[in-house]
């Protein structure tokens, strides 16, 4: 597989993964697809001249995920756009994937669990809406980079992973890129964070179709709760709580605004 | 080698071949998810056709070699059902990630050629077996193969019975091993001594290997970490506590503390969830044994009395209940605390049963309630002969709650919700009985808003006028229920079932209409959805048959309603719709995407790619070199084009008729295990009398003899829609009724390939007419697949029927030709040189 770098790729590369039918046709018939605008990988002179090299193009393909991934697609806080240019994803992704990491899709990551797709991941951090001093608390830290970039719009995120694996990873890659506001917990995340309770914002993952009854209790009134259901193609539905000045509770899924357009296609 | 020892020789390697099948079909849907379990149905019908591609362009050198080759040939498959598995294993497959990683592609197309291998070797060692057995005892030789086939298919599912699926898969080795022990022991054989003590050592070898690959398989079974089970058994604490299995899936209980099942729970419980058990089948969650006792104030078990398919046994406490799918749910602990008199539990699988049982001991198993009744066996089945009458009905989706959520059920056969199994449910309601319906919430709608429909049709069909007075619908933020009352709720039922919404902060999506003010009913709105599309389903379902199918046929996605002739109630992606979605980009379509019909198109695109590549196109090879070199393809006279329209369509036919009739059959028989063993079994023993009928049928009977089989399959497509009014009667007599039904028509299928052989060019062109009955296998079941999810069962045996029109038309027109050069002889071909 060789990695292609003209402005040609990416659009074949789409291409190539929106159609599996495709995929598995150019595949039995022994070609190999390109990566996803991969770097090139020119001769360096010298390794630190291709690491800076490196960083240099991955940075330019964060910003080129930021506009043609996010911007275009109808994500407009500034907050969460800031976040999304400066984090780089590629430090949470398994090292093989390294050169997809600013793909259009979500990534394995081990134990089943995934990092969302770039997009999933703006839009869910629009709707949480972060701002500088807020606490939110996240139960399902997978990579951290959802953590991450909630830090990096200024919250103050407590974050709770239920694999012992993915937690100390996540940990010590979040220490590593500097992210001191970030705190990450191994632990079923059932009762929550109590000792910081109560938080202005919660992302929990809930596949089993409940809500540990303690986790509602420690959101603030006039919080929100996001809750993206996931499957194995990662988010699959997404469901915003609020709790209203009276604290009462009102859900309500969510379709993201650019499916809607998609959904009248269909008509 | 005597034909006796022949026949043994193919029958043992044609079991071995099948079984293996079957087994590699069972670990796929474990590995996997239970779509790419079709792999293994490709893998073997590939093999098929490569070998026959691969004898043609070697002829000259099969030719008076047959017996050696047959004796490596089996050898080697023996090897290779011993190593591929193994080697299998070590490719890093993962399925779900294909949509968008390339390198899965790779690994999927290494995944297939390495098990291919096996399915090539022992296909080629049957062919080579045919082609030893000369054109006079081609058709004995080919019953052998069919009846080994077929017993093959009840040798798995004995392994099955007796062995986990990675001892069983070796257990085919063994098989194996002997059909090469009898091909490889010497009987006076003339070759040189050093040979025959080779010989005599692999005979003792090989099967004494495949016994050790049973005792200790050189693999195991490695399950996707994006199932449920790797998940929770990676939990902190979590423990495997209980474990079986057999023919029907592999269960697995564990105990984790983080664990906890309560499907769409109210937001306003504030009570603490008590320890579970969660159940997996085939490594996917199905639910959870929820530990009693029930009698007593147990507050950990007050959750109960939060979910959405608790509610109508709070808003009607029952008398009697009866629970379908109950294994892993939650209805059984909720009827009996709401005071049911009699609970009756349906479940197909008794492994989940007997795994709850032995876990939870008699004491703390609801189950063992004395109050309760369980019934291993077919739901639909039940119904129809029950006299029994129900004041709660209620339905799990399918596989539980845990199977059903992510869309993977998208290509499977759904019996249990259908029009004709909402009716039956229907009837067995007492006066005022209500049936519930639970289903996942999904964004955009899909399950329940196909729920409404299906209930709709059933209402109409059982006489009810007024639907909108016997439909309401509750929802939580993850689930949803539907209660269908066909006498209608009264206003006293609604302001119950009100206040008990509203307790719950559940939303009364449907209430009845003209009993109570609307203001009575919804003080506000708790889960929000863009668009109110259940209230509008419902809507129009009540305000008549022509509204409803007016929002069906609007809506994005199929939701109308499913019918026994296409159960695919899992299924709501359109045909229509793919070009939309795929247009888009792939963050557009994703929470849309439906794995089960992608992964029937991509298998029968991919199928269709990879046979081509390696059955037909070395045969197209052979045609155009015979065109440039102005030569017979070696010596003989094959009429390449006939060949190809004859042995093509009825490989299609075959497949086309016995998929069709396994779908159908599920219902009758109950599971698609034992539909699947009973149809293979029933059509390759059959086919198996029916080619050895055919030594004593002229080949210029051809035409006749695919018209029959043409009108065999009219008459099932007739008769098999019909399978449900069977249901009634006693299980063996269905089962009985059922095969009597195929086994004509299997026969008559059986002749057409033997007869076609001695048509078609003799034993010159058996290896063509297996590559391209084999090309046609593999395309067929794909092709099945997908036809009857476009257009039902009845479509799929119409084409079979087609298809061996045209097989006999081509026949026909070859022998018509042949006369031309040279008169036939009546009873025996000789066509080929």
């Amino acid at each position: 597989m060789s990695p292609v770098a003209t402005e040609e790729a990416p659009l074949l590369t789409r291409t190539l993964a929106v159609n599996p039918i495709l995929i598995l046709v150019l595949a039995a018939g022994g070609l190999s697809a390109p990566s996803v605008s991969g770097p090139s990988s020119p001769p360096a002179a010298n390794a630190a001249e291709a690491g800076l090299q490196e960083l240099d193009d991955l940075r330019r393909e964060r910003l080129r995920m930021v506009r043609i991934q996010i911007l275009a697609k109808g994500v407009r806080d500034p907050a969460t756009l800031e976040a999304m240019r400066t984090v780089a994803r590629e430090e949470f992704v398994l090292p093989r994937d390294r050169d997809r990491a600013y793909g259009d899709h979500p990534l394995a990551i081990g134990f089943g669990q995934s990092i969302s797709q770039p997009y999933m991941v703006a839009y869910m951090t629009e709707q949480i809406r972060p701002r500088p001093g807020m606490r939110i608390l996240e139960v399902g830290t997978g990579s951290g980079y959802q953590a991450a970039i909630l830090a990096e719009a200024g919250a103050r995120v407590y974050t709770i992973e239920i694999f012992e694996e993915l937690a100390r990873t996540a940990d010590e890659r979040l220490r590593r890129l500097g992210y001191s506001d970030v705190e990450v917990r191994h632990g079923d995340g059932y009762q929550g964070w109590e000792e910081e309770a109560p938080f202005d914002a919660i992302m929990v993952t809930a596949a089993a179709g409940y809500l540990p009854p303690p986790l509602l209790e420690q959101l603030r009134v006039g919080g929100r709760m996001l809750i993206p259901v996931g499957s194995v193609y990662g988010v699959q539905n997404l469901v915003l709580v609020e709790k209203g000045e009276d604290g009462e509770l009102t859900t309500q899924a969510l379709l993201p605004v650019r499916f809607v357009p998609l959904l009248r296609g269909l008509h | 080698v005597t034909s006796g020892r022949l026949a043994l020789v193919v029958f043992l390697l044609s079991a071995a071949v099948l079984a293996f099948e079957v087994l590699l079909l069972r670990l796929f849907a474990i590995q996997y998810f239970h779509h790419f379990a079709y792999m293994a149905i490709g893998m073997a019908m590939l093999g098929f056709g490569a070998s026959g591609t691969f004898l043609t362009l070697m002829r000259t050198r099969v030719e008076g070699r047959e017996v050696p080759l047959l004796q490596v040939l089996a050898a080697l498959f023996v090897v290779a059902v011993l190593v591929t598995p193994r080697l299998a294993q070590e490719i890093a497959f993962e399925p779900t990630q294909i949509l968008w990683d390339v390198r899965e592609a790779r690994a999927l197309i290494l995944l297939y050629g390495t098990l291919t291998v096996p399915f090539l070797l022992g296909a080629a060692a049957l062919a080579v077996g045919l082609l030893a057995a000369g054109e006079d005892g081609l058709g004995r030789i080919y019953a052998a193969s069919l009846v080994g086939a077929g017993a093959g298919a009840g040798l798995a599912l004995l392994l099955l019975t007796l062995l986990p699926v990675e001892r069983a898969l070796a257990g085919t080795a063994v098989v194996a091993g002997a059909g090469a022990a009898v091909a490889l022991a010497p009987v006076r054989r003339p070759a040189a001594s050093g040979f025959r003590f080779l010989y005599g050592l692999l005979a003792l070898l090989l099967p004494a290997l495949g016994v050790l690959a049973v005792v200790s398989p050189p693999w195991s079974v490695n399950v996707s970490p994006f199932k449920g089970l790797p998940q929770v058994e990676s939990f902190a604490g979590a423990q495997r506590v209980g474990e079986a299995s057999g023919p029907l899936g592999w269960v697995v209980a564990v105990e984790a503390p983080p664990f906890h099942h309560a499907p769409g729970l109210s937001l306003a419980f504030s009570g603490t969830l008590p320890r579970q058990v969660a159940l997996f089948l085939d490594g996917s969650i199905v639910g959870a044994a929820t530990p009693g006792p029930l009698v007593g104030a147990r507050d950990d078990l007050a959750f109960l009395d939060w979910l959405p398919s608790s509610i109508p046994f709070l808003l009607f406490p029952p008398q009697q209940v009866l629970v379908l799918g109950a294994a892993g749910g939650t209805e059984v602990p909720v009827a009996l605390r709401a005071g049911a008199e009699a609970v009756v539990a349906v479940e197909l699988n008794p492994l989940l049963l007997e795994l709850q049982e032995r876990i939870l001991g008699q004491d703390r198993n609801p189950f063992g309630d004395p109050r309760v009744t369980v019934h291993v066996g077919d739901a639909r089945a039940f119904l129809s002969r029950t006299p029994r009458r129900f004041g709660v009905v209620t339905l799990a989706p399918l596989g539980g709650f845990g199977a059903a959520a992510a869309g993977v059920y998208g290509a499977g056969e759904d019996y249990l919700n259908t029009v004709e199994a909402y009716r039956s449910y229907l009837r067995v309601l007492a006066p005022g009985g209500v049936l519930a319906v639970s289903r996942w919430v999904r964004n955009p709608p899909r399950d329940m808003v196909k729920a409404i429909f299906t209930a709709d049709e059933a209402l109409r069909a059982e006489g009810v006028a007024e639907v909108g007075r016997a439909l309401a619908l509750v929802r939580s933020w993850s689930t949803a229920t539907l209660l269908v009352k066909p006498d209608g709720f009264e206003a006293e039922d609604l302001r119950r079932l009100a206040a008990l919404a509203g307790e719950r902060m559940f939303d009364l999506d449907w209430p009845p209409p003209g009993l109570l003010p609307d203001d009575v009913l919804s003080p506000r709105a708790f889960h929000l959805l863009d668009d109110p599309v259940f209230r509008g389903a419902a809507a129009s379902a009540a305000a008549g048959p022509e509204r409803a199918r007016a929002f069906a046929e609007a809506y994005p996605f199929n939701v109308a309603a499913a019918t026994d002739d296409r159960p695919y109630f899992g299924r709501f992606l359109r045909l229509r719709s793919l070009p939309v979605l795929l247009r888009e980009e792939r963050g557009g379509w994703l929470p849309f995407a439906e794995w089960g019909s992608f992964a029937v198109v991509a298998t029968l695109v991919q199928s269709t790619v990879m046979a081509l590549l390696l059955i037909l196109l070395p045969g197209l090879w052979i045609g155009v070199r015979r065109i440039f070199r102005g030569r017979k393809v070696q010596g003989a006279t094959v009429p390449l084009g006939s060949s190809t329209v004859y042995f093509g369509a009825i490989g299609l036919a075959y497949l086309l008729v016995e998929i069709a009739a396994i779908q159908k059959l599920i219902l009758v028989l109950g599971h698609p295990v034992y539909a699947a063993s009973a149809v293979l079994g029933t059509f390759l023993l059959l086919s198996g009398v029916g080619s050895v009928a055919s030594e004593r049928l002229a080949p210029s009977r051809v035409l006749p003899a695919c018209l029959l089989a043409a009108a065999g399959a009219l008459v099932l497509a007739l008769i098999l829609p019909l399978a449900g009014v069977t249901m009634g009667l006693p299980g063996p007599i269905r089962t009985i009724l059922a095969l009597v039904l195929l086994a004509p028509v299997a026969g008559v299928m059986g002749v057409l390939f033997p007869l076609g052989v001695r048509l078609l060019g003799g034993k010159s062109g058996l290896p063509w007419a297996w590559a391209v009955n084999g090309f046609a296998s593999v395309v067929a079941v794909s092709l099945a697949a997908f036809l009857a999810m476009e257009a039902g069962s009845r479509a799929v045996l119409l084409l079979g029927a087609g298809c061996y029109v045209l097989a006999g038309v081509a026949g026909w027109t070859a022998l018509h030709r042949a006369r031309i050069t040279r008169p036939l002889r009546p009873g025996h071909d000789n066509c080929s040189t």
